[in-house]
């Protein structure tokens, strides 16, 4: 089972969304990694055949992604995904079930497994309007498995949920990415640390990077600094180099920063996180120091 | 298929399950029963006097009418009907003076109440029940035919179509208590406009409530969301349309049954005060019939066309707005176009005017080639014609829907 990408472009009126993205997945878990407009939801709905390509191809095996027998082997959870306030969370389960043609009989043992496994079983028959975000947000995570799909799209599944219920399902998607293809956006950089095989990072509509973690934090591992100054000489390290965070105690400023060599003598050199590359990424001044990366001539 | 209606089953469940249906619902209800019973509230007063109260004067009427079950409207009729006036009216200066008291109300409704309809009939002809007889309530008859002819300048083909037809119907003309489908044809136009916007009201966010739920691009991913939830959306829109205008108006006809009665399914259309000049050949039911018939396709279309606005923008207000205008205009443009243009004959074939039960059997025809057709006959095919157009669109349209 693979699922390929063969130059796929999407362009909105001047703004070109997806820019001629190709690649490859197999079974396993991959993080979409991008700021907000780098392509990722336009990406993930052309996946869905929500969108339709302006050029290029998505193919599951033989599939495209036009065809029914590829929509039945997929579970996609939206940014924003809608939901049915009149209904419960039993009725949206078991629409979603007739929408994705499994039987009644299925349908019903299916809605009450994974209700369980949401925790939403005690209010399985209390009205959507009534849940709070983080339970419409499980119920969402249920619909995506109700037709054990081979594909999943989640875009940011985890997005108002508590720590403990995210680190939950941040656990079950891991488990899904076994024996499935699991393509996972979300801006919590810490889960697709923590669960994703592969990495893929996107920037302006181009994937810029895809990798295994290990891989990835090569352009980073060694050069992240942890220092501290008085607020006049913090200024002109912020100017100087790529800040990844700031943090004022009593009068001197304590900094994390990129850098080749140390900025200062007491500088200590700190272990790189993928949350340090995705700012080293995304921040403006990032974005400089990738395009120098992807050159070859990377100058901190 | 199974799964089709099982879809369709959900589709009701979201219908059903706003606050707006149930609101729309009871003011259905309500109009229905305002419709039927508002008519029988307050009082009859001649020259600023009470004479009696509406629904004795009602029943008054009806049974004065079924009185007459039977009889025929010939010259022995109209012989009877000079001799009561003439005795009802002994006396009395005028008709005001004969009303006004006690004696002479009872006198009135007990004799010549059964006579009133026709005296209703001749004054359409611009001429006095008295001075009638069979031979010359006919005549008259076909001269008011001749005048509304020239009047709405039809073709002599549809002219020599009407004598044809006119000379099949039977005369003299049976008579009785055609009260209730009187009532009925002349309600079902106003129901019927509040009934199609209604339908508009709740089918409006069957595809455009998606988009602003965002649920469309979940439904999209789905494996049924391009093909059978389309097909399980249109059959609901068509059927909750056809239930409902089913509902409504057997729920009025039910109502007019209990006030007015419909015992005179039999009689000849021309009976009625707006049938009288028509020259098509059939009964009162086989006139129920047509009527119900064109409300049901004419409710059709109108679901067809919130559906298709639906799927192509962006909101359910958007799509009330529309509707309202689609239903609402033809009804002031009816006026407005010279009877003689292309224009009427398309203002007339609109869902809204088809709603009037009378304008299935108008004199002005469809024509088509050598033929003419009724609008009765026409419409239906066309309206099937345009709806199946508007569901192969509207099915494509969210089948290509791009969520954005």
């Amino acid at each position: 089972m693979e699922l390929t990408f063969d130059r796929v472009t999407k362009q909105f009126k001047n703004k070109i969304a997806v820019d001629r993205v190709s690649l490859s997945l197999q079974k396993g878990v991959y993080g979409l990694l991008g700021a907000n407009g780098a392509g990722k939801t336009t990406l993930m709905r052309m996946m869905c055949g929500v969108l339709k390509p302006d050029s290029g191809e998505i193919r599951l095996g033989d599939l495209g992604v036009e065809e029914e027998d590829y929509r039945d082997k997929l579970g996609y959870l939206p940014q924003q995904f809608g939901y049915y306030p009149e209904f419960t969370g039993e009725d949206f389960l078991m629409y979603m079930a007739a929408l994705k043609g499994i039987s009644k009989r299925q349908a019903k043992e299916r809605t009450a497994e994974l209700l369980d496994t949401v925790n939403l079983t005690d209010v399985a028959k209390k009205k959507i309007r009534t849940y709070s975000g983080g339970m419409k947000q499980r119920l969402g995570i249920a619909q995506v498995l109700i037709n054990h799909p081979q594909v999943l799209v989640l875009d940011e599944p985890t997005a108002g949920l508590d720590p403990k219920e995210r680190v939950k399902f941040r656990n079950l998607i891991s488990q899904l990415g076994s024996n499935r293809i699991v393509l996972l956006s979300t801006h919590i950089v810490s889960d697709i640390e923590y669960i994703a095989d592969t990495i893929l990072v996107m920037k302006e509509g181009s994937l810029i990077h895809q990798g295994g973690r290990s891989e990835i934090m090569k352009v980073i591992q060694g050069k992240v600094w942890e220092t501290a100054a008085e607020a006049e000489a913090a200024d002109r390290w912020m100017e100087r180099y790529p800040v990844l965070n700031i943090r004022q105690e009593k009068d001197r400023i304590f900094l994390r920063l990129v850098s080749e060599e140390p900025p200062t003598e007491d500088s200590i050199s700190v272990a790189a996180t993928l949350e340090d590359l995705y700012l080293y990424y995304f921040s403006e001044e990032g974005g400089e120091h990738e395009r120098n990366y992807k050159s070859g001539r990377i100058r901190i | 298929m199974r799964e089709i209606i099982n879809l369709a089953g959900y589709e009701y469940k979201k219908i059903l399950g706003r606050k707006s249906t149930w609101i729309a619902f009871g003011i259905l209800i309500l109009l229905v029963l305002l419709c039927g019973f508002g008519n029988l509230m307050g009082n009859f007063y001649v020259e600023g006097q009470k004479v009696d109260t509406h629904y004795n004067m009602n029943q008054k009427e009806c049974n004065a009418l079924r009185q007459m079950k039977g009889q025929k409207l010939d010259d022995a009729f109209f012989e009877r009907a000079r001799d009561v006036s003439a005795e009802v009216m002994n006396g009395a200066k005028d008709l005001q003076e004969l009303l006004v008291s006690k004696d002479g109300w009872n006198n009135y409704c007990r004799y010549y109440m059964p006579y009133g309809h026709v005296a209703e009939l001749c004054m359409l002809m611009e001429k006095e029940m008295d001075k009638m007889d069979g031979e010359s309530f006919y005549k008259g008859r076909e001269e008011l035919q001749q005048v509304n002819y020239e009047d709405m300048k039809i073709s002599k083909e549809e002219t020599e179509f009407h004598r044809q037809e006119n000379a099949r119907i039977k005369t003299p003309f049976a008579y009785g208590n055609m009260r209730g489908f009187e009532r009925f044809f002349s309600l079902q136009y106003s129901l019927g406009i509040i009934l199609v916007f209604i339908v508009a009201v709740c089918l409006a966010p069957l595809f455009a409530g998606e988009y602003t739920s965002k649920m469309d691009q979940m439904i999209l991913s789905t494996r049924y969301g391009k093909n059978k939830i389309i097909l399980a959306k249109l059959l609901t829109g068509i059927s909750f349309a056809l239930t409902l205008t089913l509902a409504v108006l057997g729920l009025t006809l039910l109502e007019i049954n209990l006030i007015y009665g419909l015992e005179g399914w039999n009689l000849p259309i021309q009976t009625a005060y707006q049938g009288f000049a028509l020259s098509i050949p059939i009964n009162m039911l086989q006139m129920l019939g047509i009527s119900l018939l064109c409300a049901l396709f004419a409710s059709c279309m109108v679901a067809a066309l919130v559906m298709f606005f639906s799927v192509k923008m962006k909101t359910p207000f958007g799509v009330i707005i529309v509707a309202f205008l689609v239903i609402f205009v033809p009804m002031v443009l009816l006026n407005m176009v010279p009877e003689d243009s292309i224009w009427y004959l398309f203002v007339k074939g609109t869902p809204t005017v088809m709603m009037e039960s009378w304008v299935g059997v108008s004199e002005r025809m469809i024509p088509f080639g050598r033929h003419c057709f009724y609008y009765f006959q026409a419409m239906p095919v066309v309206y099937a014609c345009l709806t199946a157009g508007l569901f192969a669109w509207s099915y494509r349209s969210f089948r290509c829907h791009q969520a954005i």
